[in-house]
């Protein structure tokens, strides 16, 4: 989709915080020099097109009580990938799931993030999956170390 | 990691529950009064109020796009706007909130980006965590455990060969063995929520 200036800046400004007040469009509208009206219609644009997922609150899953999480790789013959897809998806404690490109060496093809209070949380949701797929070749890679965690800055 | 503290406040992760992933937490859930601390009926563990409680969970689903947001997601839920905002205000200074803003689809915006890992020499994987960490396209970067110890994603404006071009310039950096960068085929999900 192709943006125009205003629309850019729009989106510049929602990539960050929105002021945590009663009217909080009018003021970022304001700081664009343009109407709220046409700040609101523009986000009801994007929404309806798909380039805004939603506005909303991301927590930090650690201290929101979420100590534990892992990207789990997975070797799934193609033809049952979307099945298992779906299925993976369909947990609430699986908050991504896609398909991705195999390399030499490197043959896993499914992706879930997996979040959880615990590993033991994480661990019993993995085998869950497993017991409703049959998958049986996996890699439950735990994050030892965070070195950055931040949102896209587009524009 | 059991003894985060923000604000003076300690976190408990709530132990006497039951296993099980992820629940939502509806408003049929919570019974306890609206000012009473209950933890034990929490899905996080953390120690919230019944309305903070609330406030998060529905502010992380959807911000309404309209002239009063707060009062709008408050309604839903049979909280003030003004309740809402406190919340909010509170848990963006304990650090348990990020960010309250857009959440965007890199592609639709005209932007390509790719899953990369990379097995790196451990002597050399902080340095190369950090000069991987610079690129303002690199948004999450990862030490995990296993063969591929660096994960990181990359996204750039443009297309694809944009992103392979600043993958091969981290696959030049001293210390990696391996870089891989592994494309989306197919998008099943994309959804955080951490139900409070």
């Amino acid at each position: 989709m192709k943006l125009k200036k205003t629309e850019e800046a729009i989106v510049r400004a929602l990539q960050g915080d929105i002021p945590l007040e009663p009217e909080p469009f009018k003021k970022m509208a304001a700081g664009l020099g343009i109407k709220e009206e046409e700040f609101l219609a523009a986000l009801k644009k994007f929404k309806k097109s798909g380039v805004l997922r939603c506005v909303r609150a991301i927590v930090r899953h650690k201290r929101a009580g979420y100590f534990a999480n892992a990207m789990v790789a997975w070797k799934i013959p193609a033809g049952r990938a979307i099945s298992f897809g779906k299925t993976a998806a369909a947990s609430p404690a699986i908050s991504h799931c896609y398909e991705r490109v195999v390399r030499p060496g490197w043959s896993y093809n499914l992706y879930t993030m997996v979040h959880g209070r615990s590993r033991a949380e994480i661990l019993k949701v993995v085998s869950g999956l497993v017991k409703k797929t049959g998958a049986k070749e996996y890699l439950v890679l735990e994050s030892l170390r965070e070195f950055k965690k931040t949102s896209m800055a587009y524009f | 990691m059991a003894s985060l503290k923000t604000s003076g406040e300690v976190y408990r992760p709530h132990s006497g529950r039951p296993a099980g992933g992820i629940r939502p937490v509806g408003p049929g859930a919570h019974s306890a009064g609206p000012s009473a601390r209950c933890a034990g009926n929490s899905a996080s563990g953390i120690r919230a109020t019944r309305i903070e409680k609330l406030v998060l969970d529905a502010a992380q689903t959807d911000i309404p796009a309209c002239s009063r947001p707060f009062e709008a997601l408050g309604a839903g839920i049979g909280v003030t706007g003004a309740d809402v905002l406190k919340v909010l205000k509170t848990y963006k200074k304990k650090g348990v909130v990020r960010r309250i803003g857009g959440s965007f689809e890199t592609r639709k915006l005209g932007f390509s980006s790719t899953l990369a890992g990379a097995r790196v020499k451990p002597s050399r994987l902080a340095a190369v965590a950090k000069e991987i960490s610079k690129f303002p396209g690199v948004t999450h970067c990862y030490e995990r455990a296993g063969e591929m110890n660096l994960w990181f994603t990359v996204g750039v404006r443009g297309t694809m060969a944009g992103v392979n071009r600043q993958i091969a310039v981290f696959r030049r950096l001293p210390g990696v063995e391996k870089c891989y960068s592994f494309p989306v085929k197919t998008m099943f999900k994309i959804k955080t929520f951490f139900p409070i």
